[in-house]
């Protein structure tokens, strides 16, 4: 339990799966016959890399270590405002995936106006008022001023076509 | 080198980069003010404007920012007492006493003042030493390359502070780790599992931005009860700045203090790893041990020699840490490390060769930075009162906008939308790190050093036919390797002195 509690540790265990898993996946890199005799190959450094990281945690997970109570994890993530940071987190994602879709413009409005809700602003119209202003101005200066091409999205594409079609 | 100088002052004293030299103070001075946003951030923030730009401005603009990050940082220390860089952290120590007693105009105009002068001695010293060391530099061979790089890694490592050398080792094998994705120098792929998006490796940019803005905004959205307590307690010291002006008795008293810290700042700026952190807890140390028995008291309490010593010393190794990357082409810290990323995005490749073969770049960034200094001063000292404003923009508006820049800073320069997938992902693992007390700066000095090394390694290797011997053929390359070991023992034996004088202690009690 203690261990569980313990930051540096705990970090250190983590690092430690990375390491195993690199090490494990470093045999798959491809060399050939003539570079797998050489002195210095593509597998020689990450091999070296994930060895020492493996003997440096296996150090930092058993070397006792002296963490004040307050040092612990339990007492440092006391508090947190986990909420709006897994929201943030989602939206963050939902923008990189909904990209494509909504293309610039629209995206970066919906990003910023849902993030300003998740943070606790209930003022509609200023939220909408900045999260509007701050997508046209990014969007004018890319594209106008530094003549950046920006995807306008499908659902912009789609619409267009359709109305395009209808006249 | 006469030549070299004025090409360097026509490039700097062209309009646009004077204009990007203002952009740059301004923009630094904002982002460094806000807690938990450093010149790291502000620098990797401006990397993707800066991209279509020749690559002396894109250096102009980013040396400003630097230089207004670390002013910022003060700013907040000052009058939040929240830092928003640990190289402010000291500068807190007085500057906020200061401010709780009225005199939180004096402190920011001293912070200005200092700043100006450690930024200008430091420039000095960069004038005089970086070309006769780049001179030097240029009988570098692999050799000496790979154990420079090791010792650059180690020292971020020795340096990071009690309790974190192993844990900041850990994190600069895992940077070095991440830096083997993608193709070898040799062509081969790996660890790219055949997704095409990791056949270039990650992108430096992309680890930048996730590990420093992003999460630092996920950090304080965290934290964000505590970010609350402290704005609610502040706004007394913005509502009264409070005169401006220093006394002659009080710039007489402080000058021995901002001359002496600003060598030390300087030269503790040089060494890879130690930053403005040290330097300004140093010079703090420095000038208390300098301090009469009555002056000594009035450390933490309000000292004006307390604050300018750790303000100029933070500003001088700031111009100190550039010495490294300019003469040798190898980051001492996270910011020279995004700088040394941006010059290679831009097709230049730092270190002695820069002085030869970009002069317009090598003197146009130096003489930037002794502009830089000016222009904080300018712009700051008149404008601290409505500087400090900034300060109370509300963070439910400041925080998706600063997300919405790194997330679209990332995308504008691969325009590939799996890069802002992946961005979160390492802004996730970035936090929890954050939230373990892992120090993130290694990883990227890391991250940054990983290809430069494996490839000086691979060649010393190839040139001394598979022996070890390189590393102590050649006296450079053995001197830097003997330094290396030192520096990675001294925490060592300090813990051990430590745990020696602990033990004492217990048997006497």
């Amino acid at each position: 339990m203690k261990m569980i509690n313990s930051k540096d540790k705990v970090g250190a265990c983590i690092i430690l799966l990375f390491a195993l898993i690199y090490l494990a996946v470093t045999f798959d890199i491809p060399i050939g016959r003539i570079a797998g005799s050489e002195v210095f190959n593509a597998r020689t450094l990450p091999i070296v890399l994930a060895i020492t990281t493996i003997f440096l945690c296996l150090a930092q997970i058993f070397m006792p270590t002296k963490e004040l109570a307050s040092e612990t994890i339990s007492a440092s993530i006391k508090g947190f405002q986990w909420r709006p940071c897994l929201l943030l987190i989602a939206l963050m994602l939902g923008y990189g995936l909904t990209f494509g879709v909504f293309g610039f413009a629209l995206a970066t409005f919906l990003f910023l106006f849902i993030g300003f809700l998740i943070l606790g602003e209930r003022r509609y119209f200023l939220s909408i008022a900045i999260a509007a202003g701050v997508a046209v101005a990014m969007w004018l200066l890319l594209t106008q001023l530094f003549d950046i091409y920006l995807d306008s999205g499908d659902l912009y594409r789609l619409l267009a076509n359709s109305l395009f079609a209808k006249s | 080198m006469l030549d070299g100088i004025l090409q360097g002052l026509s490039t700097a004293f062209l309009p646009i980069n004077i204009l990007l030299l203002f952009v740059g103070c301004f923009a630094g001075t904002f982002i460094g003010m806000l807690p938990g946003l450093g010149p790291v951030s502000a620098i990797a923030l401006m990397i993707p404007i800066t991209y279509g730009f020749d690559p002396s401005s894109g250096l102009i603009l980013m040396a400003g920012v630097y230089y207004g990050a670390v002013f910022g940082g003060s700013t907040s220390a000052i009058l939040i007492n929240a830092p928003g860089v640990s190289g402010a952290v000291a500068t807190a120590f007085d500057g906020y006493p200061l401010a709780q007693r009225g005199d939180a105009g004096k402190a920011l105009a001293l912070a200005a003042y200092a700043s100006f002068s450690g930024g200008t001695i430091g420039a000095i010293f960069l004038f005089l030493f970086v070309p006769f060391l780049a001179k030097i530099s240029l009988s570098f061979q692999s050799a000496d390359y790979f154990a420079l790089m090791l010792f650059g890694l180690t020292a971020i490592t020795a340096f990071s502070g009690r309790g974190q050398v192993l844990k900041a080792a850990l994190m600069a094998l895992l940077g070095l780790m991440l830096a083997t994705v993608g193709e070898d120098p040799s062509g081969i792929q790996r660890f790219t599992f055949g997704i095409p998006d990791l056949y270039d490796g990650i992108s430096f940019l992309l680890l930048s931005m996730a590990t420093f803005a992003i999460a630092e905004a996920l950090i304080v959205v965290l934290r964000s009860n505590t970010a609350a307590e402290v704005a609610s307690t502040t706004s007394a010291a913005f509502k009264n700045l409070g005169s401006l002006k220093l006394s002659k008795a009080e710039v007489k008293d402080i000058a021995p203090s901002v001359g002496r810290s600003s060598v030390l700042g300087f030269f503790v700026g040089i060494l890879p790893g130690a930053g403005a952190t040290i330097a300004s807890f140093l010079a703090y140390g420095m000038e208390r041990n300098f301090a009469s028995v009555k002056e000594k008291l009035q450390f933490g309490k309000g000292s004006l020699r307390g604050l300018a010593a750790p303000e100029t010393a933070n500003n001088a190794s700031s111009t100190g840490s550039f010495v490294p990357l300019l003469t040798l082409g190898i980051p001492g810290s996270a910011t020279t490390a995004i700088m040394l990323g941006a010059l290679l995005s831009y097709g230049v490749q730092p270190g002695p060769r820069l002085y030869v073969d970009h002069p317009a770049v090598f003197w146009s960034v130096i003489i930037s930075m002794y502009l830089g200094n000016i222009i904080l001063l300018i712009l700051n000292l008149p404008l601290i009162p409505y500087i400090s404003k900034l300060l109370e923009i509300p963070r439910q508006f400041l925080t998706p906008i600063i997300l919405f820049f790194s997330l679209i800073g990332v995308y504008l320069v691969s325009f590939n939308t799996v890069d802002l997938v992946m961005m979160v992902v390492v802004g996730v693992v970035a936090v929890v790190f954050r939230v373990l007390n892992f120090p993130l700066a290694p990883l990227l000095l890391g991250f940054i050093l990983g290809g430069m090394l494996e490839e000086n390694l691979r060649r010393a290797l190839l040139i001394s036919d598979g022996s070890l011997q390189f590393l102590w053929q050649r006296p450079i390359t053995a001197t830097i390797l003997l330094i290396t070991i030192a520096t990675l023992l001294i925490p060592v034996l300090a813990s051990w002195r430590r745990a020696r004088a602990d033990a004492a202690a217990g048997r006497s009690a």
